[in-house]
């Protein structure tokens, strides 16, 4: 073997191998750990065992409290069912040793329409909100209080105890969000449906010493972090206020912030306030960007007529020092420090703020003073059974797609067919580890993408074996037939492909998340296919070509 | 050498073909009553129920007759599994004075009264202002997947090959559409996806013909323009055929073993795939043919 050739087949096989690995947190095993509550009966954790030992998986009681389900096909929805069963503290999955440092592999998730779950679309009341502010609202102005009510939302959505929920800015101001495994539609469209609270209150720096003090003795949640549930939030937040004496005047709440990637809110540290509102949120007029005296940026607002005396109040010398906490549902999102007395109802919030930052609070406090109405545009919630049956039938149909394809192909070329049987394979290992690596979400139409690009796969294949059978019968060597053959075919092959991804492209630029899919799987996998057929198919070719003397080639 | 097959000289076949096609489907379309729009377009609930016992469809719809309900009801699925799906559409559009989750639950409430232990598996419902959304950005899609296809033919052939394509890819989009409307399959958004492949699936075959007949031009620089078609049409066609089977053979898997939603989908792209080597050999390489011989170069 030339030196070459070498180097190309360690290049192919590290790509593979590479391909291999970053798709087996998709179809690899899962382990779903559960954690028990502390007071949970011994009943409940033989209930889960049955319920999981029936359904297929394999069951283990790690201890006291905890099970490991472990098997093929967990989701996301399976999770979420689980932290819903009596008895049952947490359930988180177990990362795959791919998803760690280095390699940092993802999973392809499964649609609403696979696992089952809902999908709301909300558009902001924009005619009530021009009605209530007696103008017609600029783009501009549809922009800001779209991204208002996502804040809401953000704020808000993880109440429903559904892991791994999505929410996406849409056209024209509507905003997507999806909750896989939800079992109530209803309270979640209740709780969606309500304005959000916005509240500001006063920070009580010694009770809150005393909380963060509480929580730096227990260990458990210096390595964890806070609980992500509401539900063990709020426990833990009575434990505080219990423990640390808090008087009837005070309430102990957590700070909020977000995470950069994942847009997630998460809780930092608790903070105690006063229970006695110093301003309501629509105390405050207007709040927008601005830059203080330094050239940093701030957040400017004006408070109403009513409000400018509130707000004297609260800026009075004797808070000075202090912090004024803004909440929204319950939530703090931000303890600016009390500096001057402000009687003129105009003042900032100063602070090291990135740019989001400063976009987050201003969208915050004009919650407060212009709640927006939200309305439900679009609603699709899918049952598991549903789900499963789609997710079958989708694969069955892949599945058979492949064999058919692969015996025709083989059929009709032999031998090259084998080759090309081997790229359609190939290709789809390609498919799916670009597509775990971009962390995609298959739906049952990206399912129709899979099996369309197995048929088109093949088309480079063809194209190529059709051109060396017509070198070759014009008399051309075999060596020299293959090699003429993938060069004539390149162009064709690459302006053939380049339309359909153009195509392909704009299609994945539609808002839609079924179109999407399709577009996103039918791309990639046009880009794979191209690869597999003009670079290692040919390589393959290649080897057969270092034969000396070959005479006949089964195509 | 090959046969050639003279595929110029029959193509008044094929363009008898095509008109005949546009005519049937343009009658059949007005005779279903215009095109079936999905909910997805026109707003409106669709619920999916699972029956405790066998029913049938005639005492489903005598159950929404009763409640006043107008709607449509479909099998969903394999029938041991008792499923069905229920859509309405949203009758005037933009009436926003009945809230729209009453809208459900009172087809919801039609059901489980008449159907007890009946359990409602999946919901959707649509406002009016998303559908006008998606009809306004599906065009916008075409036109401007159009418009850069035409570009990179232009810069990769010449201008000619670029119009053919886009007479060609016109002519399938027009005729998958008027296809949905013939047999009467519902136009939501899979279906637009559909649409949308079967133009650039039809883009590619074409490409495929245009690209041989472009070598062939510097090949056979002293034959006709009419020569040199038939010449790569009929060397192009053992491939056009072969993967038009393999294609075909993965969406025929698509249409038989798929679920309620997806079989309609695969139906057009079966039809759409067809049109796409019909398209190329009688329409996009005749354009160009046709062109040359208004022009006196052919």
């Amino acid at each position: 073997m030339k030196r070459g050739a070498v180097y190309k087949l360690i290049f192919i096989s590290a790509v593979i191998a590479f391909a291999v690995i970053l798709i087996l947190p998709t179809v690899g095993k899962r382990e779903l750990v559960i954690t028990l509550q502390d007071g949970a009966v011994a009943d409940q954790a033989d209930a889960i065992v049955a319920r999981y030992t029936r359904d297929g998986y394999e069951v283990t009681k790690k201890s006291e409290n905890t099970i490991s389900v472990k098997g093929y096909g967990l989701n996301d929805a399976v999770m979420n069912e689980a932290r819903t069963f009596p008895g049952v503290k947490d359930a988180k999955f177990v990362p795959h040793w791919a998803e760690g440092k280095p390699i940092k592999a993802r999973r392809i998730n499964l649609g609403l329409d696979l696992q089952g779950g809902m999908q709301l679309v909300l558009i902001p009341k924009f005619d009530v909100l021009e009605r209530r502010l007696g103008k017609k609202l600029s783009e501009s102005d549809i922009e800001e209080v779209s991204q208002q009510a996502l804040e809401l939302l953000r704020n808000r959505v993880d109440q429903f105890g559904v892991s791994e929920p999505q929410l996406r800015r849409r056209q024209s101001g509507a905003i997507e969000i999806q909750l896989p495994g939800v079992r109530d539609p209803e309270a979640v469209k209740r709780l969606i449906g309500t304005t959000g609270r916005v509240e500001y209150r006063l920070v009580n720096d010694e009770y809150t010493q005393k909380a963060e003090e509480w929580l730096q003795g227990k260990t458990e949640f210096k390595e964890k972090g806070l609980p992500l549930e509401p539900a063990s939030q709020r426990a833990l937040l009575d434990e505080i206020a219990k423990d640390i004496n808090l008087p009837p005047s005070l309430e102990v709440l957590f700070y909020f912030e977000r995470v950069p990637q994942t847009k997630k809110l998460i809780p930092v540290r608790p903070m105690v306030l006063e229970k006695q509102l110093s301003l309501a949120g629509d105390d405050i007029s207007k709040a927008y960007r601005a830059y203080d005296e330094y050239g940093r940026l701030c957040v400017s607002f004006s408070t109403t007529t009513e409000g400018a005396a509130k707000f004297a109040e609260a800026t009075s010398k004797k808070n000075h020092g202090k912090r004024l906490a803004i909440v929204i549902d319950n939530k703090v999102r931000s303890a600016p420090s009390i500096n001057v007395h402000i009687t003129t109802g105009h003042a900032q919030i100063q602070g090291d703020f990135t740019l989001e930052e400063v976009d987050t609070l201003v969208s915050i406090i004009k919650e407060g003073a212009l709640p927006v109405d939200l309305e439900r545009a679009e609603e699709r919630s899918v049952g598991p059974s549903i789900g499963v049956d789609a997710m079958k039938s989708g694969f069955k149909a892949l599945g058979i797609a492949i064999v058919a394809v692969c015996l025709f192909m083989i059929v009709y070329y032999k031998i090259s067919g084998i080759i090309s049987a081997f790229g359609v394979i190939l290709n789809i290992v390609f498919m799916l580890s670009i597509l775990s690596w971009l962390n995609f979400t298959l739906t049952l139409p990206g399912i129709a993408g899979f099996i369309l690009t197995i048929g088109m796969a093949v088309d480079a294949n063809v194209i190529i074996y059709e051109r060396i059978k017509e070198e070759i019968k014009s008399g051309k060597s075999v060596k020299l037939a293959i090699t003429s053959g993938f060069e004539r075919a390149f162009w064709t092959i690459i302006d053939s492909n380049v339309t359909t991804l153009i195509a392909a492209f704009i299609l994945s630029q539609f808002g839609t998340g079924p179109i999407k899919g399709f577009a996103v799987t039918l791309s990639i996998g046009v880009l794979t296919s191209m690869f597999v057929a003009l670079y290692i198919t040919k390589f393959v070719f290649e080897l057969i070509s270092m034969k000396k003397n070959l005479k006949k080639l089964s195509i | 050498m090959e046969r050639t097959i003279k595929f110029m000289e029959y193509r008044w076949i094929g363009y008898l073909i095509t008109l005949f096609l546009f005519i049937i489907f343009i009658i059949g379309t007005i005779k279903r009553g215009g095109f079936n729009w999905g909910i997805d377009f026109v707003g409106g609930y669709k619920i999916i129920v699972k029956f405790p016992n066998p029913v049938q469809l005639s005492e489903i719809r005598r159950a929404l007759e009763n409640a006043g309900i107008k709607g449509e009801v479909q099998q969903y699925g394999d029938e041991i599994n008792n499923e069905y799906v229920i859509s309405t559409r949203l009758q005037e559009r933009g009436r926003r004075d009945e809230s729209q989750s009453q809208g459900i639950t009172v087809i919801e409430n039609a059901i489980t009264s008449a159907f007890p232990n009946t359990l409602v598996v999946g919901r959707e419902e649509v406002g009016p202002a998303i559908g006008d959304y998606l009809k306004k950005s599906a065009l916008y899609l075409i036109a401007w997947c159009l418009v850069f296809m035409m570009l990179y033919l232009a810069f990769r052939f010449e201008f000619r090959f670029a119009v053919g394509a886009l007479v060609a890819v016109i002519h399938d989009v027009l005729l998958s559409l008027l296809f949905c409307g013939f047999v009467g399959i519902e136009i939501n958004i899979p279906i637009v996806a559909g649409v949308l492949t079967i133009f650039g699936y039809s883009i590619n075959d074409t490409i495929v013909v245009y690209d041989r007949i472009r070598e062939n031009m510097e090949n056979m620089a002293k034959q006709s323009f009419k020569e040199i078609s038939n010449r790569s049409i009929s060397q192009t066609l053992n491939r056009t055929i072969l993967t038009t089977v393999t294609t075909l053979m993965a969406v025929l898997c698509l249409y038989i073993m798929g679920e309620a939603i997806i079989n309609d989908f695969a139906l057009l792209l079966l039809f759409g795939f067809t049109m796409g080597i019909f398209s190329t050999v009688f329409v996009a390489t005749p354009v160009i043919y046709e062109w040359k011989r208004l022009s006196k170069e052919a």
